[in-house]
């Protein structure tokens, strides 16, 4: 296993949090695109 | 701020996109509700405005062509090259390339990501699974886009003309000038990136080549 410092180990939470930021970005746009056709609106 | 200058890019272009996206739904409202008056209908709320289809069929398509153009960026970048373009492998080097360039399964690193460490499906998924996830987004957004299109379609064909189905829209020519106008600008600018970059330069940005690099150089971690 890697060990990292603490300076490293903030890098890498602020790496994921950016990661999973534009995950969730998409995957709620993706899902408000589908779902306002799909109710008919 | 260390953390602020550390992910200023997707900082910025997250920023970016949030404000050019409500920029779009009050420039979008205001035009709708022109259009309305023009028909003698009666103006909707900004708030139903951004729960219709009239906006998420405008939002979507070109959600579709910028995911599409990645997509296909991505995987034309494996298997073909640009001489001279830091866009590009060198030539020579096209292919998914051998386990020890990847660094996956025995010749993956200490701090390899675990599954490029690990072997079979989990090792396929990971070795592509940014091309995956783009081509998911292009997907879904090109579906989002025609189920879009299908009901501002079904709602402009109440002047007495028949419901359209989804497979009807897309075959309409709505359809294919939404996607096409948007797909055909995507195209010309990557093959211009690619095209210009051999001889043109950016100094500092990472999609140049350094400003003294001969022009036939085509990649500079590859050579």
């Amino acid at each position: 296993m890697a060990h990292f410092t603490p300076e490293e180990e903030g890098a890498r939470i602020g790496e994921a949090a950016v990661f999973w930021s534009w995950i969730a970005v998409l995957a709620v746009g993706l899902a408000y695109m589908i779902i306002v056709p799909l109710t008919g609106r | 701020m260390r953390p602020l200058r550390d992910n200023g890019l997707s900082l910025l272009f997250g920023a970016l996109f949030l404000v050019t996206l409500a920029g779009q739904s009050i420039a979008g409202y205001f035009e709708y509700s022109e259009r309305m008056q023009e028909h003698g209908q009666a103006a909707e709320t900004f708030g139903a405005f951004v729960l219709s289809s009239d906006f998420v069929v405008d939002v979507a398509e070109n959600w579709q062509s910028e995911f599409l153009q990645f997509f296909l960026f991505i995987a034309a970048t494996i298997w073909l090259v640009q001489r001279g373009s830091p866009e590009s492998k060198k030539p020579g080097d096209e292919g998914a390339g051998s386990d020890e360039e990847q660094m996956v399964g025995e010749h993956a690193r200490e701090d390899s990501p675990s599954w490029a460490r690990a072997r079979g499906f989990r090792q396929v998924v990971f070795s592509n699974s940014l091309l995956l996830v783009m081509g998911t987004v292009f997907v879904l957004s090109w579906l989002a886009q025609s189920l879009a299109g299908t009901v501002v379609n079904s709602e402009n064909a109440q002047h007495g003309q028949p419901q359209i189905t989804w497979p009807e829209y897309l075959a309409t020519p709505d359809f294919w000038s939404r996607t096409l106008q948007n797909w055909q600008s995507e195209f010309l600018a990557v093959g211009a990136m690619i095209a210009l970059s051999i001889y043109l330069r950016q100094r500092g940005s990472s999609e140049s080549k350094p400003v003294g690099l001969p022009h036939h150089t085509t990649s500079v971690e590859s050579d």
